[in-house]
């Protein structure tokens, strides 16, 4: 890891710091109740990361399994609420998928004896999470509402997820392939790392831009 | 094979941007255009409205100078008569003699303007029929030949339709017989399959240079107002000394 990479990752804490800190600003704006969530959402993201970060000099806990078993979880579980239950007001949909990808930690016994694919419970997260995205898109693209696009929070989300999750997939699954070749981990790397700023920043904007009664 | 997935969902990524933005272009345009029928729409009703309005207001002033102001200036008339005949100071005579004629003028003007007002000869009256006066009217003056033509002997036309027809012909005439100096208009109307009406206009005058003409004149921009309160096709053609043609059609609606 080089300084710049140490650099984004120090700044990526704060960056969602912030988008935890204006999605409070914003908070009684909102007249709709699930942006309240995802104001909680935001909150939580930050706590759980300032606790990863310094947590282990207040106790003894086994980083990799909280971030494993709570934090990714909890964030694959939100969006597929955020996006199947509330913005394309599919629930069961969000069922479905949520049933699918916590079956999916019971094939941990499968994939134990090869590590080939890094996390399999992780791609298959991504790739419901790119079924959504997509849909989200057509959904958006083929509405009258593309006019103002701009006010659209799920637009802004819609984006950050993409970058983020979805451009950071090949990585995550192919992790140990990578690893071997450092100059494409070390760019790709750093795309994860920037890509996850770009995101929370378009959360923050989401809440500051996107209309308050959508 | 990483980057090949990578690329590939890059190449996606920006596909999908593309797509983003052209649809929400589409999109625009589709409403724009709505907004520009649903403003032409609401330009035409008010203007139809407007012209209703200035009937109505008309036929009332003049229903109102015929009952009030006509009745007083009768009744004045009658008291001058009375003194005229009873002749107590015979040195005024003549002055009341005079104040009497005057009283009749006015009440005659008054009468001829009340009956102006309130004709209501563009609802009772065959367009034909308009046309033909006013053709038969600008020929008594003799500064200028009008000669009308129409291939049918009825047509069905609302109040606004008519008054814009016989408006804009009016212009026409005046405009042709003011500036253009001609010898003979031409007014042709016509009805056909496709075409409600076709109005079609013509003198032999001077012309003027539609791209050289100042003034883009008040009587030009009335008379294409007028026509798209009806929804009519508008042209005018003009070329200098050779005279200037106007052609109005209303398709019909299917």
């Amino acid at each position: 890891m080089n300084d710049f990479q140490r650099f984004i990752q120090e700044s990526l804490i704060w960056v969602e710091g912030l988008a935890a800190l204006i999605s409070l600003l914003y908070f009684n704006k909102s007249k709709e109740r699930y942006w309240k969530y995802f104001s909680f959402y935001l909150i939580i993201m930050f706590l759980s990361e300032v606790f990863g970060k310094w947590g282990d000099q207040l106790m003894d806990y086994n980083k990799p399994k909280f971030f494993n078993y709570f934090v990714i979880p909890l964030e694959f579980l939100f969006f597929f609420w955020l996006y199947a239950a509330k913005s394309l007001k599919r629930p069961k949909l969000f069922y479905i998928l949520s049933t699918i990808y916590i079956l999916s930690f019971s094939s941990e016994y499968f994939f134990a004896g090869r590590k080939i694919i890094f996390s399999f419970n992780y791609t298959l997260g991504c790739l419901m999470l790119m079924i959504l995205v997509i849909m989200e898109y057509y959904k958006q693209v083929n509405s009258s509402d593309i006019l103002n696009f701009h006010k659209n929070k799920m637009f802004y989300i819609n984006l950050g997820i993409t970058l983020f999750y979805i451009g950071t997939l090949p990585f995550w699954t192919f992790y140990k392939f990578i690893i071997e070749y450092r100059d494409v981990y070390d760019i790709y790397y750093s795309y994860f790392l920037i890509s996850g700023i770009i995101m929370y920043l378009l959360f923050s904007i989401s809440f500051i831009w996107g209309r308050q009664s959508s | 094979m990483i980057m090949i997935l990578f690329n590939l969902f890059f190449v996606m990524f920006v596909v999908a941007v593309v797509i983003y933005i052209w649809k929400y272009k589409q999109r625009k345009r589709e409403h724009d255009t709505e907004i520009k029928k649903k403003n032409e729409t609401h330009q035409r009703e008010l203007l139809a409205t407007q012209l209703e309005i200035q009937q109505a207001t008309m036929q009332q002033i003049g229903r109102e100078l015929h009952d009030n102001i006509g009745q007083k200036l009768t009744l004045v008339s009658l008291y001058t008569q009375q003194l005229l005949y009873e002749n107590k100071v015979a040195e005024v005579s003549e002055r009341i003699d005079q104040v009497s004629q005057i009283i009749n003028q006015s009440l005659q003007d008054l009468r001829s303007l009340s009956k102006t007002l309130t004709d209501d000869n563009i609802n009772q009256k065959e367009i034909v029929t308009l046309i033909q006066e006013e053709v038969d009217n600008t020929n008594d003056f003799k500064s200028c030949k009008v000669s009308f033509d129409h291939n049918f002997k009825q047509l069905d036309l609302d109040f606004v339709q008519k008054n814009v027809l016989l408006r804009i012909t009016q212009e026409f005439i005046q405009n042709s017989i003011k500036h253009a100096q001609c010898e003979n208009i031409f007014i042709t109307l016509t009805t056909s399959e496709e075409a409600l009406w076709e109005l079609n206009i013509r003198d032999d005058g001077k012309g003027f240079d539609r791209s050289n003409s100042t003034s883009n004149g008040i009587g030009l921009t009335n008379m294409k107002n007028r026509a798209a309160i009806i929804g009519a096709e508008f042209s005018l053609e003009s070329e200098e000394n050779k005279g200037t043609t106007l052609n109005i059609i209303l398709k019909r609606s299917t």
